[in-house]
């Protein structure tokens, strides 16, 4: 946990190198001490494996003009000290996940990578995760995309490569991660929340004393692992946001949000900073709307600046972006991830707010998917499930009045089969608990979406029409939803 | 972005071509961390300077954005009394930071090293 040390005036914070055993964490640390000249602490070893730690000590870099201590710490990597992991994860503000390229090594860093997440998920602000691929030098190294999949595929994770044995990527691994870990400390800023207390562990051999002595005991001792004894707390007050002063530029493609955005202005705040670093590595086509809008598109991500996303002062901005951040947290699970909000600085006294998603497949993606098989039987099956889906998103979005409009393409399915909204959230968002909604009309649904959509895929193959109907008929009838596949065929036939 | 071993090269680079290099060192603006460095001196400490110049930049681009212009900026070139310091900027979230002895050198020389050395690597 992030604290301000009031004695040496500086920030501190911990980094932890996290991964499954051999991936290169301690080669990580070594390479690192070498090239930020500072001495590398091994806690314990035994035939050259890391049993409680490896620990650098690094004071570089500034943070509201107060130096940024940086205790590196890496963990061990082996199942059965998997409790000695667990207490020093728990005391990150950012873990570099360092993971072994190797095809054979995959599947040990997909479990530890779980292991992770499960430990972290609670952690308040949430703690970024940088994934290093490690050993890109060596044979038979799997692909980043089928790393990314592998691990996660429905999260966004900043990705860097290295060979830590050689050096490369290992530094650049590591300001990622502190960059990562400052936006944490941002958020515990802005919420007066940032301990001002000195380091209760202030070097290498403190560490590992206060893990042996919680070592036999049932309850680790986690403020004793942590980076501050509980003594005296002060408020600390959120630095005041820059005055700027002249006036609004005219016309032009605006900038689009990039690494340079200002802390504070992402949200949420460390995830955020990752979809903007990752969407924004990839070239993107930018046009303007007739309504105004701005929209942005690559193979990855979809940007989307409103009309109304335009201001001239900063705390409107601001205010019009917590606004926004509040929405998006009510409704966190009902959105698809990644996705996150950017208030952009433009010109002098102009900032804009962005929307940046992912693409995921949706609804229309799935259904093109079905009918490129030739297994009516199937086609029939998968359709009643996107019907199923459409139907209870325009129940549970639409029809309570959170969302105006939905559209196939833009529902996606959850893990738990759930539907997602896929697109642009709104910016005036309706809250979950808006009053006012629409009539759920599933004959016009059918008639006015559904129909066009397999109109549209089945005129290629017309004679796929009445096997397609007798196949969703039969499985609409065995869930007692019987009328849809009559609507539909209504839809179609017309009769 | 060119890496650490490709980032040292260019410094090494630049410490051929120019008499009385210091030091110099890629620099993230956001952490003012450094991502690579060359030193010449072990009385010179580059991380602190780096981590300070971070913030020169980060108020420099505020400087640009009160003034109301379109334009980047490129870089920036200090004066002291017996060095001369060459903040150079490399893409949008990092600089390059090079210092050498005044009596050795001059402006000229430094921007052009940097320019072609760091240039190179894009």
């Amino acid at each position: 946990m992030a604290l301000l040390d009031p004695r040496r005036g500086c920030i501190v914070i911990r980094v932890i190198y996290d991964g499954p055993a051999f991936a290169g964490k301690t080669t990580n640390l070594r390479t690192l001490a070498r090239s930020l000249e500072s001495k590398l602490y091994s806690g314990e070893e035994s035939d050259g494996r890391t049993l409680y730690f490896d620990w650098v000590d690094y004071m570089g870099g500034l943070f509201e003009g107060m130096p940024i201590r940086c205790q590196i710490v890496s963990v061990p990597g082996q199942r059965i000290l998997e409790r000695r992991r667990r207490l020093l994860l728990e005391t990150s503000d950012v873990v570099v996940f360092v993971a072994d390229s190797r095809s054979e090594r995959l599947m040990e860093n997909v479990r530890s990578f779980k292991v992770l997440g499960q430990v972290l998920a609670p952690m308040v602000p949430p703690v970024g995760i940088v994934v290093q691929a490690n050993k890109r030098d060596l044979k038979g190294a799997i692909t980043l995309d089928a790393l990314r999949d592998a691990l996660d595929r429905d999260r966004l994770l900043a990705l860097t490569e290295a060979v830590a044995e050689s050096g490369e990527g290992v530094r650049e691994t590591f300001v990622l991660a502190v960059r990562l870990a400052l936006d944490r400390v941002r958020e515990l800023w802005n919420r007066k929340e940032l301990p001002k207390i000195e380091p209760g562990i202030d070097d290498g051999g403190q560490l590992l004393s206060a893990m042996k002595a919680t070592e036999g005991e049932n309850l680790a001792s986690l403020s004793s692992l942590g980076l501050g004894a509980i003594e005296r707390r002060s408020p600390i007050e959120a630095a005041a946001p820059p005055p700027p002063a002249s006036p609004p530029p005219s016309g032009g493609v605006p900038p689009l949000p990039d690494a340079s955005v200002p802390p504070g202005l992402v949200w949420p705040p460390v995830e955020g900073r990752i979809v903007v670093h990752e969407s924004t590595r990839v070239m993107t086509r930018i046009e303007r709307r007739e309504s105004g809008d701005w929209l942005g598109f690559s193979s990855e991500w979809m940007l989307r600046s409103p009309l109304k996303g335009l201001f001239f002062h900063l705390e409107e901005a601001r205010a019009a972006l917590v606004s926004w951040a509040r929405w998006h947290s009510a409704v966190a699970e009902r959105l698809s991830q990644p996705r996150c909000i950017v208030l952009m600085p433009e010109a002098s006294e102009v900032w804009r707010l962005w929307q940046i998603v992912r693409r995921v497949p949706t609804l229309s993606d799935t259904a093109r998917e079905l009918f490129e098989q030739s297994d009516d039987l199937l086609l029939g099956e998968g359709l009643f499930k996107i019907i199923d889906l459409r139907l209870r998103a325009e129940r549970d979005f639409v029809t309570t009045g959170w969302l105006g409009r939905l559209g196939f393409s833009s529902v996606s399915v959850s893990e738990a089969g759930a539907p997602l909204f896929a697109g642009f959230s709104p910016y005036s968002g309706r809250s979950l608990s808006t009053v006012g909604s629409a009539k759920f009309d599933e004959d016009r649904l059918i008639r006015d979406e559904l129909a066009p959509l397999l109109r549209g895929e089945l005129r290629i193959a017309p004679h796929r029409i009445p096997a397609v109907l007798t196949s969703l008929r039969k499985v609409a009838t065995a869930n007692r939803r019987g009328h849809i596949a009559k609507s539909i065929q209504q839809s179609l036939l017309g009769s | 972005m060119a890496s650490e071993k490709e980032m040292i090269a260019a410094f090494e680079g630049i410490q051929r071509d120019v008499p009385g290099f210091i030091a110099a060192s890629l620099v993230d603006i956001d952490s003012g961390m450094t991502l690579a460095v060359l030193s010449s001196r072990t009385d010179f400490d580059l991380a602190a300077a780096s981590a300070f110049n971070s913030e020169i930049v980060k108020q420099k681009m505020k400087t640009i954005k009160a003034l109301g212009l379109q334009s980047k900026l490129e870089d920036i070139l200090l004066t002291l009394s017996d060095q001369l310091h060459l903040i150079k900027m490399v893409g949008d979230t990092s600089f390059l930071y090079l210092a050498a002895e005044k009596a050795s050198t001059n402006l000229a020389i430094i921007r052009s090293s940097a320019a072609r050395h760091i240039n190179s690597l894009n």
